[in-house]
């Protein structure tokens, strides 16, 4: 049954054509990531040409101001920017869950100050709340997971309540509890196998939206200057003027394309994710 | 407490706070799901509840299992009050006590195989047995309630199983701690009439076999005449009439549960005779009523019942009427 | 007598991805004019699909393979759709199962009663609200309450509107479908009560579809059994009771406790109902069956008459050696 469940999961995702296209746009990044030293034509920091060189034979996109190839810039780019986003959502799924989880079950007083919690977290501005703290605990790589993070909890705590809420009135849950199981098997046997499936499309949508906001908070030039992301290549782009000429075409626009395609391709394979998981959704195609 | 007395509730109440009227006159008005109830359950008998869906059999049942809290009154069980308990001591009286729910498509984890569903309570009281001797423990209790071959059903997921099987392995789940007390809410209300009887007889048997006390939830009199030594009939709330069955099928004493005896001993008499036996009253639960909860739908009502309480009071040895009218109803009938 | 309804050799499939579902497979039964039916079943047995299939309210998936559904000797398998509709409601009409699908709760009740009375015959506002009234009297509300609401009524109260609008168009053949079931136990008496009432005043035909045996036999003239798609046994109440032929007849009987007869002891029936996909050529009762012989699981058992008016479909009676 557990498994036939995932099958019928897994055929549901393939059988959904966005899903579909979401999920081959991820294995496709995944292994340019994995691939980089191979694909790549140039080690992204040396500086292997003149500055500013346009695109040609040798230098597919040109290289950019101190003369480091783009086109591997970008490659190895897809592994920051990928292990940024997987990092952060993977944190912030795992912050979600417990304060979803403990929110949900306990309820009461708990639940109430844990949710205020959540509201403020939600209703906070990010991007300026973002660009204060990142620029206060100064740029990184692990800070800039940090900061994701603690913004994008929120909404998956909520998600996983309301999940825990409704498996919570399952009779088997009630069938446990006046059987004296103890709550921490309750948690563990009946509550976490009905939540994984929710958290884990939340986790695919909190990594499309790690990715965004690291793209958004490296062009800020928040970013860790030594660990080059798209976001990062972008910010040079701009602060050497790469907007202003004709360079924008090889230097702005390829890693801009690649960041949105990132995020549809997780997005894609969310939000079919959710469908599957949401049976009321599934009817309604 | 009379020695023979296993479950004892005294005074139980239970009220929900409803919410209605629109967002800006927002008005909260208290419903009472189980208003002031006392019975007692003694060793080895089962002792019925039977009443209309709504008039708090199971939030009854919950109380009284710690499933829900209580907001007065007392659970006494084996001489222990359990509403004074911790967590953890009410977990270890579980032990003695469990229950069997309504909806057998509910009440077993879909994603769990028998076998695992049947360690569980196991693994909650009894963790110092080895895997064998488990394994023992769940083939023996899938024989008693007569599956077989045990070993048949031990590796299926309740999705493999029929509405009465299923059943029978929450029954099996309930008794494999061989507890002293069991409160079954409904088990047979969802199963197809074939194979309820089954399930009747199956509890019965397992009364006699394991000395179960019982307290058995219904909302069908026959299988309550059929199951239970004594019956306690609810009515919004509150207990009604209580007494031995045979008092309580022979000469029902309040109007309700003389109704009720009606339509199911002979439905054309009722047919016959509807108005002498049940007016058509609207019930409005949210209103607490000064007088008898019956008053709406009672024809033998008077000008007592609109502003008095009747209260519960014993017509004849361990047989008792909340009415205020019921030693003339005796006289008429009789 | 005068036969208002007679259904001959009925079967009614549904397409299912594993397979055809024989839901209901070669009905017969015929009501009088003035006569209570009582159809009786466990759930899943057909009852619905066969009231749905007389009323030609079968849709995809399924589908009215063979038989006809003869009203007053007209075919309603064969008619068009439009005479269809010209027959139900003033023919024909259905109480069903929940109130709550029969009627809208942004409407009053009173415009939702008249609208079926407009729709369906020729008369002025002014007289169908005239007859609105007397419809709720009947059932037992007050006439002037046809400005209120679903909501502002009780269970009992709209399941009777959903009987007066049943009635609305005085149909002559009434099939209430579990019209009863959900409903408190005193409640269901009072409208089956209600029911008996109006079908002796208004000499209606009622086919009463329950899983409820004691209370039907309690009320109907006549009892049909069904069991897995069959009509297994049909015959007069005083006769089921006193002399019921068919095994799993005689098991439903002995399934219920009996409030009268304390010393009974209820029996269930071994198994459960079968699988109706692609379901082989034999008795549908014979997994189950305490007399099953091969026979039965060979070959399917003819619906025929075995006394006046007494039908079963049984190997058994055939052999001529029932016990
Ligand atoms: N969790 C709850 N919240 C609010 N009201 C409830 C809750 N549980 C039960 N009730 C109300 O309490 C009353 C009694 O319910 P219940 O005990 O389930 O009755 P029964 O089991 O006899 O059908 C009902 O009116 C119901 O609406
Ligand atoms: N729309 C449908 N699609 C497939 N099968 C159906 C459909 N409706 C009914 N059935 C089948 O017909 C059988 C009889 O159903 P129904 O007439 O509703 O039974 P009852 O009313 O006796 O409970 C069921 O076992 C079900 O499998
Ligand atoms: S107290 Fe009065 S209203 Fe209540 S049941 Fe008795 S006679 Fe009827
Ligand atoms: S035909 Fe055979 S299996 Fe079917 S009911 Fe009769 S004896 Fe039983
Ligand atoms: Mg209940
Ligand atoms: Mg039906």
């Amino acid at each position: 049954m557990v498994n036939s469940r995932w099958k019928k999961y897994w055929q549901v995702l393939t059988s959904n054509n966005i899903g579909l296209f979401g999920l081959i746009l991820l294995v496709i990044f995944l292994l340019i990531a994995i691939l980089a030293p191979i694909l790549a034509p140039f080690d992204p920091t040396d500086r292997v040409g003149a500055p500013f060189t346009k695109p040609n034979g040798q230098f597919l996109l040109g290289t950019n101001d101190v003369g480091q190839d783009i086109l591997s810039e970008l490659l190895y780019g897809t592994r920051i920017s990928l292990l940024i986003g997987v990092i952060a959502a993977f944190i912030s799924i795992l912050l979600g869950c417990l304060v979803g989880i403990v929110s949900g079950y306990y309820g009461g007083k708990v639940d109430a100050f844990l949710m205020r919690l959540v509201d403020l977290v939600l209703v906070i501005p990010f991007l300026p709340l973002m660009i204060l703290l990142a620029a206060f605990i100064g740029p990184s790589f692990w800070n800039i997971v940090l900061v994701i993070s603690l913004i994008s909890w929120a909404s998956p705590a909520r998600v996983i309540r309301s999940q825990v809420l409704t498996l919570k009135t399952k009779g088997y849950v009630e069938a446990a509890k006046s059987i004296g199981t103890n709550i921490k098997v309750i948690l563990a046997r009946h509550i976490l196998p009905g939540v994984i499936p929710i958290a884990l499309s939340q986790f695919v949508l909190a990594a499309s939206h790690s990715i965004l906001i690291e793209a958004s908070l490296s062009f800020l030039g928040l970013g860790d200057p030594f660990t080059k992301s798209w976001g990062t290549i972008l910010y040079y782009a701009q602060a050497r003027g790469a907007f202003l000429t004709d360079a924008w075409i090889w230097w702005v626009l390829p890693p801009g394309l690649l960041i949105t395609t990132l995020v549809i391709g997780f997005a894609f394979t969310g939000y079919s994710l959710e469908e599957i998981l949401n049976p009321r959704l599934r009817k309604e195609r | 407490m009379d020695k023979s007395t296993l479950l004892k509730v005294s005074n139980l109440k239970k009220t929900f706070i409803k919410k209605s009227g629109t967002f800006l006159k927002r008005k909260k008005t208290e419903v009472y799901a189980v208003n002031n109830i006392n019975f007692e359950v003694n060793k080895g008998e089962i002792l019925g509840i039977i009443g209309e869906s709504g008039c708090g059999k199971t939030s009854t049942a919950r109380m009284v299992m710690r499933l829900m809290k209580e907001t007065k009154g007392e659970i006494t069980f084996e001489g222990v009050n359990l509403c004074n308990l911790k967590e953890s001591e009410t977990n270890k009286i579980r032990k003695k006590m469990q229950m069997i729910f309504q909806d057998p498509y509910d009440t077993l984890n879909p994603g769990m195989k028998i076998l695992d569903i049947l360690m569980e309570p196991i693994n909650a009281h009894e963790k110092g047995l080895t895997y064998e001797e488990k394994y023992q423990k769940v083939i023996e209790a899938i024989e008693a309630i007569e599956l077989r071959p045990a070993q048949d059903f031990i590796h299926r997921f309740p999705h493999q199983l029929s509405g009465g099987q299923r059943q029978r392995i929450a029954i099996a789940r309930a008794i494999i701690l061989k507890p002293s007390f069991i409160a079954a809410d409904e088990p047979t209300s969802m199963l197809d009439v074939s194979v309820r009887a089954g399930i009747l007889n199956l509890l019965l048997d397992l009364r006699k076999k394991m000395g179960l006390t019982m307290m058995f939830i219904t909302h069908d009199l026959s299988t309550a005449s059929y199951m239970c030594d004594r019956i306690a009939v609810m009515y919004q709330g509150k207990i009604v009439e209580i007494g031995p069955t045979k008092k309580i099928i022979q000469h029902p004493s309040h109007p309700y549960t003389k109704a009720l005896v009606a339509v199911v001993k002979d439905l054309n008499h009722f047919i016959k005779n509807r108005e002498k036996l049940i007016l058509d009253g609207e019930v409005d639960s949210t209103k607490e009523e000064k007088g008898c909860p019956f008053v709406a739908r009672c024809p033998h009502k008077e000008a007592v019942c609109h502003t008095q309480v009747p209260e519960l009071e014993d017509v004849d040895r361990g047989h008792s009427v909340s009415c205020h009218c019921h030693i003339e109803l005796l006289e008429k009938t009789s | 007598m005068n036969t208002v309804l007679s259904v001959e050799n009925l079967s009614t499939y549904f397409k299912t991805d594993k397979g055809i579902a024989k839901a209901v497979e070669n009905v017969s039964f015929s009501l009088n004019k003035g006569e209570m039916l009582g159809l009786i079943g466990e759930s899943g047995c057909g009852k619905t699909t066969v009231a749905q299939s007389i009323l030609r309210l079968i849709e995809y998936p399924g589908k009215v393979v063979s038989g006809r559904v003869l009203l007053n000797g007209k075919d309603l398998i064969k008619a068009s759709e439009k005479v269809l509709s010209s027959l139900r409601w003033k023919e024909i009409s259905v109480i069903p199962q929940s109130a709550m699908n029969a009627l809208n709760p942004i409407f009053t009740i009173g415009d939702q009663i008249m609208e079926s009375i407009l729709l369906h015959e020729n008369v002025s506002k002014r007289e169908a609200l005239q007859r609105t009234k007397t419809l709720l009297e009947l059932v037992g509300i007050d006439g002037e309450r046809w400005k209120s609401y679903p909501h502002e009524f009780s269970g009992g109260m709209k399941q009777r509107v959903a009987i007066a609008m049943a009635l609305a168009c005085n149909p002559k053949l009434v099939i209430s479908d579990e019209s009863t079931t959900g409903l408190d136990v005193l409640t269901q008496a009072q409208v089956i009560a209600l029911i008996k009432s109006l079908q002796k005043k208004m000499d209606l035909s009622v086919i009463l579809i329950s899983h409820d045996l004691p209370m039907v036999t309690a009320i109907c003239d006549k009892i049909a059994i069904m069991y897995a798609g069959n009509i297994v046994e049909w015959a007069s109440t005083e006769d089921l009771l006193k002399n019921a032929r068919h095994p799993y007849s005689q098991a439903l009987l002995n399934a219920s406790p009996d409030l009268g007869n304390p010393e009974k002891e209820v029996v269930s029936i071994p198994g459960s109902v079968p699988n109706l996909v692609n379901f082989p050529d034999s008795c549908r009762f014979h997994t189950r069956c305490p007399h099953a012989f091969d026979k039965c699981r060979q070959e399917t058992p003819e619906f025929r008459e075995i006394k006046n008016g007494h039908y079963t479909a049984c190997f058994l009676e055939e052999e001529g050696n029932h016990g």
